[in-house]
């Protein structure tokens, strides 16, 4: 499942962002906001890097659902 | 002559006192600490002594060894402290046997949950996890690390009686993300605070101001109309308590809206600030009945974010 960040350019969002690449655990909403999260593995994803000067970032991150098994919980 | 300069000696000040110099006019017990009074004749009149983890006081020393001189320099009380359960260091507290001969490593006790007077501490009381060992480096020190003790320790209870980071927990947003923790060796308290699931270090997390919210943007958070999320904060009293993620939210920080995403994703992970991140992508329909016959001509209307969260507002 791909997805995509939308422009952004705060460097907070730009740093922020990133930590998803190294997070050890994510979930995402399949159906939406006040529904069950769902545990995920990141498979691949592109996170710009904070540069002066530039105003435009936008991620985007390729992901699975986890098996329940392998939900090692943290 | 009298100098009156605190009370309790003005009754005292007797010019032909006969009470030896040595011996305290008052004495009392403040825990395991003794406190003694003295007054003297010369200056400077009057002088206070402190005997932390007094004998006299009840205080037993580590090892049995009762009746002994107080130790002339105790080890304070560990001060209550924040650290992260993910931090490269980890949780490390030092010993530094005080035997004469060195032992080969030493072990102390750590439990786990909240102590009394926290909040929490009548739901999830201070419970034993695990003995702790070190070997004791030819310094003499030995260096305990919790963390890995103390992992296991935080998310939500699951049936099997294990804990685990569940997004889907009641308490995913406050106790789910910390737990308090005390280190016991001989029966006295070497170290003890909470245990949260950042990767910030003790330093950093002693420098975070108390109501700066756990989130990887800091105090400037992204909003979505129509997607509501819950932030964690920390708190002087060390409690963390849930905040919805809005500009009503007090406590400062910036909000700022986003594009509104097609087909919103929202996507939560560990913040290395503790507390969880959060972002709303915007993905693609796996499926459908918009889903034509894969050759990418499919092109969904825009949304706007609260249709696509299906709350619709406004």
């Amino acid at each position: 499942m791909e997805a995509y960040s939308g422009v952004f350019s705060e460097k907070a969002f730009v740093e922020g962002l990133r930590t998803l690449r190294r997070a050890v655990q994510a979930w995402y909403q399949p159906e939406g906001p006040g529904t069950e999260w769902v545990a995920i593995v990141l498979k691949a994803g592109t996170f710009p890097a904070y540069r002066e000067g530039r105003r435009r970032y936008e991620a985007t991150i390729s992901f699975t659902e986890a098996r329940p098994q392998l939900v090692q919980g943290q | 002559m009298c100098f009156p300069l605190v009370p309790i000696w003005l009754t005292r000040c007797r010019p032909t006192s006969a009470s030896a110099p040595d011996e305290p006019i008052s004495q009392r017990c403040e825990g395991m600490t003794q406190v003694r009074f003295y007054a003297t004749l010369e200056p400077p009149y009057a002088r206070l002594e402190t005997v932390p983890n007094s004998v006299d006081c009840g205080y037993v020393p580590p090892g049995g060894g009762g009746g002994e001189e107080p130790d002339p320099d105790p080890d304070p009380e560990p001060e209550v402290i924040w650290a992260g359960l993910w931090a490269p260091g980890g949780i490390p507290v030092t010993v530094s046997p005080q035997a004469e001969e060195a032992p080969a490593f030493v072990e102390a006790d750590l439990y786990a949950g909240f102590p009394e007077g926290h909040p929490l501490a009548a739901n999830r009381p201070l419970t034993f996890v695990s003995a702790v060992r070190a070997t004791v480096a030819p310094s003499g020190v030995a260096t305990l690390n919790l963390a890995p003790y103390l992992r296991s320790e935080v998310g939500a209870l699951l049936s099997s009686g294990s804990r685990r980071l569940d997004l889907n927990s009641l308490t995913a947003q406050t106790e789910d993300v910390y737990v308090g923790y005390q280190l016991t060796m001989g029966g006295q308290i070497i170290a003890q605070g909470y245990a949260l699931n950042s990767v910030l270090s003790t330093e950093q997390l002693v420098a975070y101001v108390a109501g700066r919210k756990l989130s990887p943007f800091g105090n400037v958070l992204p909003l979505w109309p129509g997607y509501e999320y819950q932030v964690s904060r920390l708190r002087a009293d060390f409690t963390v308590e849930a905040v919805k993620g809005g500009p009503g939210l007090s406590g400062g920080g910036a909000y700022i809206y986003m594009p509104c995403p097609r087909y919103g994703l929202p996507v939560a992970w560990l913040s290395p600030e503790g507390g969880f991140g959060y972002w709303v992508f915007s993905g693609q329909p796996v499926h459908g009945d918009e889903v034509g016959e894969g050759q990418g001509t499919m092109k969904p209307k825009p949304r706007s974010c609260a249709t696509a969260a299906g709350q619709p507002r406004r």
